[in-house]
C-alpha cells in the first residue's frame, strides 16, 4: 500500500516535471491529456450524456451567469437543496443567489470574489430570499445579469461586453410577487465549516446534503469532458466555488460529484468528477453547509 | 494541555483558511503561452477596432491577471504605442514611432474572456 502510493506520488512527481507547455487553447492540450493515460478525458463540445437521474434530486444548476459570483451561486444552489431536503421534499424553491451576491457587503467583493463560509453566515443571520435564473419570474428577486451565447445559432442571446459591476442590494421583491421581501426571507439555523476530512464531508453529504466547496482551477480543468478529473498540466488560474452532491469510485479511482456553473455545454452536461480522498486541488479544505431552519 | 496548545492553533488556522477569497483575481506569469495568446488577440482586437491609421503594440506589460469566470478572463494593464506600421500596409518590422506625437504611448486595461471548450475568445473590456 504504502510502495502503490509511493509509486503514485513518484509518477505524479514525473509528470509535473515532465509535463511540456501546451496552450490550452489548442488541440494539443486535449490530445495530450487524452494520451496521458490519466482518470479523465479532455474536449470541446459534446452532449447527450444521460444526468437525468442527478437532476430528479432535489435542486437544479448549471446554468450560471458569466460573472465570478460562483460563492454566491454554489451557496445558493445548496442552501435550495438543504431546504427541500430538510422539509422531505415537501418545500421546493430557489435561493436567490442574487440576494445573497447583492446585500452580504461581509461575503467579500460582489462580483470580484467572495468568502463561501461568509455567505452561509450571511443566511444564519439575515436570511435569504427565493429567486430563480435571469428572466425566469420565479420567487422574490431572479437573477438580473443575462445569459449570453457564444455560438450565433445558439438559443441565449449573443455575448457583447461586460462590466464587473455588481447589481444593487434592492431590498423589495419583483413586481406581481406578492410577498414582501421581508416575509420571503428563509433562514439558516446554523452554518459551519466541515473538516477538510473525506469521511466526515461523505457523512455530511450523507446526512445534511449538498455542500459548497471551492479549489483551485488549472488551465487543463477548462478542457474537462468526462471520468475523475486529476490535474494534468497548466497553470493555475485561480479559485472557483462549486457544489459537491455525492462521492463514488470510477474504475477504482475514488471521485467527489460535482455541479459547475459553466452551463451544460461545459464537461459532463456541466457536472464533473474530481479525485477524492487526497485534498487534491484543495476541493476537501474549503468545504462550507448549514442547516435550515 | 494538548486542547490548549492545539485550540488557539487551531483557530489560527480556520481563521487563514476562511479568509480565502474564492473568484477574485490573481496574478499570472507573462512567460505562460496562454497569457501570451490572450494578449496577441487583445492587441490585435483592439487594432481591428480602432480608428488610427497606425497600428500599435504593446511596449510595456504592467501587471497581468487570471480569474476563473466561467472560464478565464485575463486582465491586462498595459502600455501601448502607435508604431511606424500603417494598418492597410503589408507585413512588415513595427517599432514604436519615431515621431512623439504619433507614438503617444498610453496606459491601457483589457479583459479577454476565455472558454477553450466552445473555442471562444473574446475582447470583454478595452479601456485605453
Amino acid at each position: 500500500m504504502k510502495c502503490l502510493f509511493l509509486l503514485s506520488l513518484v509518477s505524479a512527481l514525473a509528470v509535473c516535471w515532465a509535463r511540456p507547455h501546451l496552450r490550452a487553447l489548442s488541440h494539443e492540450l486535449v490530445n495530450y491529456i487524452n494520451k496521458a493515460n490519466t482518470t479523465w478525458t479532455a474536449g470541446h463540445n459534446f452532449g447527450n450524456v444521460d444526468y437525468s437521474y442527478v437532476k430528479q434530486l432535489c435542486g437544479t444548476m448549471l446554468k450560471g451567469p458569466k460573472l465570478p459570483v460562483m460563492w454566491a451561486f454554489g451557496a445558493a444552489e445548496a442552501i435550495s437543496d438543504r431546504i427541500c431536503i430538510h422539509s422531505n421534499g415537501k418545500v421546493s424553491l430557489e435561493i436567490s443567489s442574487e440576494d445573497l451576491l447583492t446585500c452580504c457587503s461581509e461575503c467579500g467583493m460582489g462580483c470580484n470574489g467572495g468568502y463561501p463560509s461568509a455567505a452561509w453566515n450571511f443566511w444564519t443571520e439575515q436570511g435569504l430570499v427565493t429567486g430563480g435564473l435571469y428572466n425566469s419570474h420565479i420567487g422574490c428577486r431572479p437573477y438580473t445579469i443575462e445569459p449570453c451565447e457564444h455560438h450565433t445559432n445558439g438559443s441565449r442571446p449573443p455575448c457583447t461586453g461586460e462590466g464587473g459591476d455588481t447589481p444593487n442590494c434592492d431590498k423589495k421583491c419583483e413586481p406581481g410577487y406578492g410577498v414582501s421581501y421581508m416575509q420571503d426571507k428563509h433562514f439558516g439555523k446554523q452554518a459551519y465549516r466541515v473538516p477538510a476530512d473525506e469521511t466526515q464531508i461523505m457523512t455530511e453529504l450523507y446526512k445534511n446534503g449538498p455542500v459548497e466547496g471551492a479549489f483551485s482551477v488549472y488551465e487543463d480543468f477548462l478542457m474537462y469532458k468526462s471520468g475523475v478529473y486529476k490535474h494534468v498540466t497548466g497553470a493555475e488560474v485561480g479559485g472557483h466555488a462549486i457544489k459537491i452532491l455525492g462521492w463514488g469510485e470510477e474504475n477504482g479511482t475514488p471521485y467527489w460529484l460535482a455541479a459547475n456553473s459553466w452551463n451544460t455545454d461545459w464537461g459532463d452536461n456541466g457536472y464533473f468528477k474530481i479525485l477524492r480522498g487526497e485534498d487534491h486541488c484543495g476541493i476537501e479544505s474549503e468545504i462550507v453547509a448549514g442547516i435550515p431552519k | 494541555m494538548l486542547v490548549k496548545v492545539v485550540a488557539p492553533l487551531l483557530a489560527v488556522f480556520l481563521a487563514v483558511t476562511s479568509s480565502d477569497l474564492v473568484g477574485a483575481p490573481v496574478n499570472a506569469d507573462l512567460n505562460n503561452p496562454e497569457v501570451q495568446e490572450a494578449l496577441r488577440f487583445a492587441v490585435a482586437q483592439y487594432n481591428s477596432e480602432s480608428n488610427s491609421v497606425y497600428i500599435s503594440h504593446v511596449i510595456k506589460v504592467i501587471s497581468v491577471q487570471t480569474q476563473v469566470v466561467a472560464g478565464v478572463k485575463y486582465i491586462f494593464t498595459i502600455e501601448m504605442a502607435q508604431t511606424n506600421c500603417k494598418k492597410e500596409e503589408a507585413e512588415q518590422i513595427c517599432t514604436v514611432n519615431s515621431d512623439p506625437a504619433i507614438a503617444q504611448p498610453h496606459e491601457c486595461k483589457f479583459a479577454v474572456w476565455s472558454q477553450p471548450w466552445q473555442s471562444s475568445m473574446q475582447l470583454i473590456e478595452n479601456t485605453c
